[in-house]
């Protein structure tokens, strides 16, 4: 699934909340999500997609972030989170 | 703005003050260390704060200011006369790109402009001097910034409830920390992040254990985290520290699991050589009992149990002892107070009405409460003089510089406190009275010499408490006012006839005249007739009083007298005619009973004859022209001070002493002489609260008269 939006912060995440949990309902088999028009985010955010992967692997789906810029595997590093986030997937 | 937002502008104030105060420590006693790295740390400070903000052109350019203050901490740049102006360029220019980024408005050109040349003059600065500080890029270099030891820390942080909804980002806090040394790992807790059907967004699950490298202090590590220290749970300790380590554990047992699975525990102590025993602890095998204390070297913004568990062992927290509050909440507090002493005012009454004595009992005990309740709020409110007196270092040191003067400028009696308020609206009034006394009064260098002074002038601004009040002293030792001049040039002007008799303190006083000059040149210092009489102005709305003492040749002295607050005072009630008046209690001497034969009138003035002393005496019924007939069994003289001046007050009956909440007056009497303010007593009658200087004043020049 692609995230249509430029920034994943505190501002926008309960709604992108929302998007997430609605794609779990839908069909997130493949466990693709395209971040590649997110251009900001924040630590509200990371503790986000940090919770969408939990929710994938009790379906044992394993989540593959794409799209990644520089940006988001800096701000990834500095949160210490590469590691859960990208290390497999990428 | 933001609660951080509004911190962040307070606390780069205070940084851009500690810095100007530095420079000029630095100035009047030349270079010190200390002073440096007040300064270093002023620029280190604000550029970190500044880039949790995302205030990109603060952050580049203090940036730069920073590099050459390492290099000078470092003694690789000389602080020379022209480099301390260039730093105190800068301090002004970040307090205006400060201003610029807090008001969200884009930088004039005339500021941009002045940023480029700020920056090539500091980048010169730095090139010139030293070869290895030219890299001036924005990447930190945290080995060149600390070459003190170094120590690994173990920073274990947890989020509180609230902590997103303070709007700050703890990324831009670890974005910090590599200004001031090096993060090894930082490992995220994320045991309780739940699935999305039962996450809540704006709830911080997620913790970290952070280790850091770096020569700095717990002290400087706690700063980073100076604006969300109430959001935050934080530990932090020498990584090499296993009973540290164990205590955490215990506290937070998700830590042993996390840091095992990462092995970065031991990595963290491979940087320390002599870790002992400590360096391959299994840490599955830590979690056990002990009784050691925790080490002074250890910070905790929690209390960790203590090992037993026998029962919570709370830690002195090594925590600031002042806590920023917005001065509308003491406001609003202190209003309160006001209103609880008005109401108190009221039960008091009431109570006298009853004859039972636990009433009274309790009345006095609330009564008594209520006075150290005030006493204890007002306090609040008093702020020493001295911050607000360094800061005219800057303008004395830039006026003697622009006139060619030297000047010894000192500062007396800086402990001395006072009304926020008043210290705030008496910083323009000051500046300009220092800059007259340097540029009318001191006199150029061979004037001084040719008249057997001192090279360099003197101007002394000092301040000490008096009956009540805050004297503020300007003096200087240069030619005085010219009396003669003065006279001549206000019957020139008109404000005085030629026949007019004046005393020297009278004429003297003419300076404060709306548009009033006698400097023959106009300078963009002084001398444009703007400014005195605003000083005057400023004064008055103070509540304050301004006296001239000159002695023509040898100096001059301007005395500022300030009440001590202008919110509840301590008064004396008292009753003359039909009219009750409230006299601050701190300005009455004494109090006699009024005798004909200790009067005398001379010349059509009412004089008292206190023990052999002449004072001037104020029928105050008189004064105001109240008619009214009350008639009372005695009268009496309340003598009151103010400054060096005495003078006595007749009034009819004493109530005594009373907490006094000055209310101000409507428009219609704010100007009348004699009376400051109002208050409302507990029967809801009205008091008029004297203003004892105007009173002074009026008797002394009816007597000169």
């Amino acid at each position: 699934m692609k995230l249509s939006i430029q920034s994943l912060t505190i501002q926008e995440v309960e709604k992108v909340h929302e998007t997430l949990m609605a794609w779990l309902l839908d069909d997130p088999s493949e466990g693709v999500l395209d971040l590649g028009s997110v251009e900001r985010i924040d630590m509200c955010g990371i503790q986000l997609l940090l919770s969408l992967k939990n929710s994938l692997n009790e379906m044992g789906i394993t989540l593959h972030l794409s799209g990644l810029s520089s940006y988001l595997v800096d701000s990834f590093n500095l949160s210490g989170c590469t590691p859960i986030l990208v290390s497999h997937n990428e | 703005m933001s609660e951080e937002l509004e911190y962040f502008h307070e606390d780069a104030k205070d940084q851009l003050g500690f810095m100007e105060q530095a420079l000029m420590d630095i100035v009047e006693h030349g270079v010190n260390d200390e002073a440096i790295g007040a300064i270093f740390r002023a620029m280190h400070t604000i550029k970190g704060t500044a880039g949790m903000f995302d205030f990109n052109a603060i952050v580049a350019f203090t940036h730069i200011a920073e590099n050459l203050l390492d290099s000078v901490r470092q003694k690789k740049v000389s602080l020379t006369e022209a480099l301390i102006e260039l730093l105190l360029h800068t301090k002004d220019h970040v307090e205006e790109l400060i201003h610029a980024a807090i008001a969200d408005i884009p930088l004039s050109q005339n500021i941009l402009e002045r940023d480029e040349n700020l920056r090539r003059s500091l980048l010169d600065a730095l090139n010139t001097t030293s070869d290895s500080a030219s890299d001036i890029s924005i990447e930190h270099h945290p080995s060149e910034e600390f070459s003190e030891e170094e120590t690994v820390w173990h920073i274990s942080l947890r989020l509180k409830e609230d902590f997103f909804k303070t709007g700050m980002d703890i990324l831009s806090v670890f974005d910090f920390f590599g200004s001031m040394g090096e993060i090894i790992t930082i490992l995220p807790i994320t045991d309780t992040i739940p699935t999305l059907d039962s996450f809540d967004p704006l709830h911080p699950y997620i913790g970290f254990e952070i280790f850091f490298l770096s020569s700095a202090s717990i002290a400087d590590i706690k700063e980073i985290f100076e604006f969300v220290e109430e959001d935050i749970e934080l530990i932090i300790f020498s990584s090499d520290d296993t009973v540290q380590l164990k205590n955490l554990i215990i506290l937070r047992p998700e830590v042993a699991g996390a840091l095992e699975e990462a092995s970065l525990y031991r990595s963290a102590l491979a940087h320390d050589d002599d870790t002992g025993d400590g360096s391959d602890i299994p840490l599955t095998a830590i979690n056990e009992p002990s009784s050691q204390s925790i080490p002074s070297n250890t910070t905790q913004i929690i209390a960790i149990p203590n090992i037993k568990g026998e029962e919570s062992e709370k830690t002195i927290l090594p925590k600031s002892s002042f806590l920023r509050v917005d001065f509308q909440k003491i406001d609003v507090l202190i209003n309160q107070v006001s209103e609880m002493v008005i109401a108190n005012a009221k039960i008091a009454l009431i109570s006298e009405k009853y004859d039972d004595t636990d009433l009274e009992e309790t009345t006095a005990s609330l009564s008594e409460m209520l006075d150290n309740l005030r006493d204890a709020v007002m306090n609040i409110r008093m702020v020493q003089v001295e911050e607000s007196f360094a800061k005219l270092r800057r303008n004395v040191s830039d006026v003697a510089k622009k006139l060619g003067k030297s000047i010894d400028f000192s500062i007396a009696g800086g402990e001395t406190e006072l009304d926020k308020s008043v210290v705030e609206k008496l910083s323009d009034p000051l500046i300009h009275m220092l800059r007259n006394s340097i540029d009318h009064g001191i006199e150029n260098k061979e004037t001084r010499l040719a008249s057997g002074k001192s090279e360099q002038g003197s101007v002394v601004l000092r301040a000490y408490p008096d009956s009540g009040s805050i004297i503020i002293e300007i003096e200087d030792d240069g030619r005085g006012l010219n009396t003669q001049l003065i006279r001549n040039k206000a019957i020139e002007k008109g404000l005085i006839s030629a026949q007019d008799v004046l005393s020297d303190e009278m004429t003297n006083m003419l300076i404060f005249h709306p548009g009033f000059t006698t400097a023959e040149t106009i300078s963009d210092i002084s001398g444009r007739g703007v400014g005195m009489d605003v000083v005057k102005q400023n004064i008055d709305a103070l509540k304050g009083r301004i006296n001239i003492v000159n002695r023509i040749g040898e100096g001059c002295k301007f005395v500022i007298t300030l009440p001590l607050t202008l919110a509840i005072i301590d008064g004396f009630l008292v009753q003359a005619g039909s009219t009750k008046y409230i006299f601050p209690q701190d300005m009455i001497q004494e109090v006699v009973e009024f005798s004909q034969h200790s009067c005398v009138e001379i010349g059509g003035s009412l004089l008292l004859n206190l023990r052999g002393e002449l004072l001037p005496l104020l029928d105050i019924k008189h004064y105001f022209k109240d008619t009214e007939s009350v008639s009372f069994p005695r009268q009496n003289i309340v003598i009151v001070r103010y400054g060096s001046y005495q003078a006595g007050v007749i009034v009819d009956e004493l109530f005594g002493e009373q907490q006094t909440v000055v209310k101000p007056l409507g428009a219609l009497f704010r100007k009348v002489p004699g009376i400051s303010g109002g208050s409302i007593l507990g029967s809801g009658e009205i008091a008029l609260i004297f203003d004892i200087p105007a009173l002074i004043s009026y008797v002394i020049q009816n007597d000169k008269r």
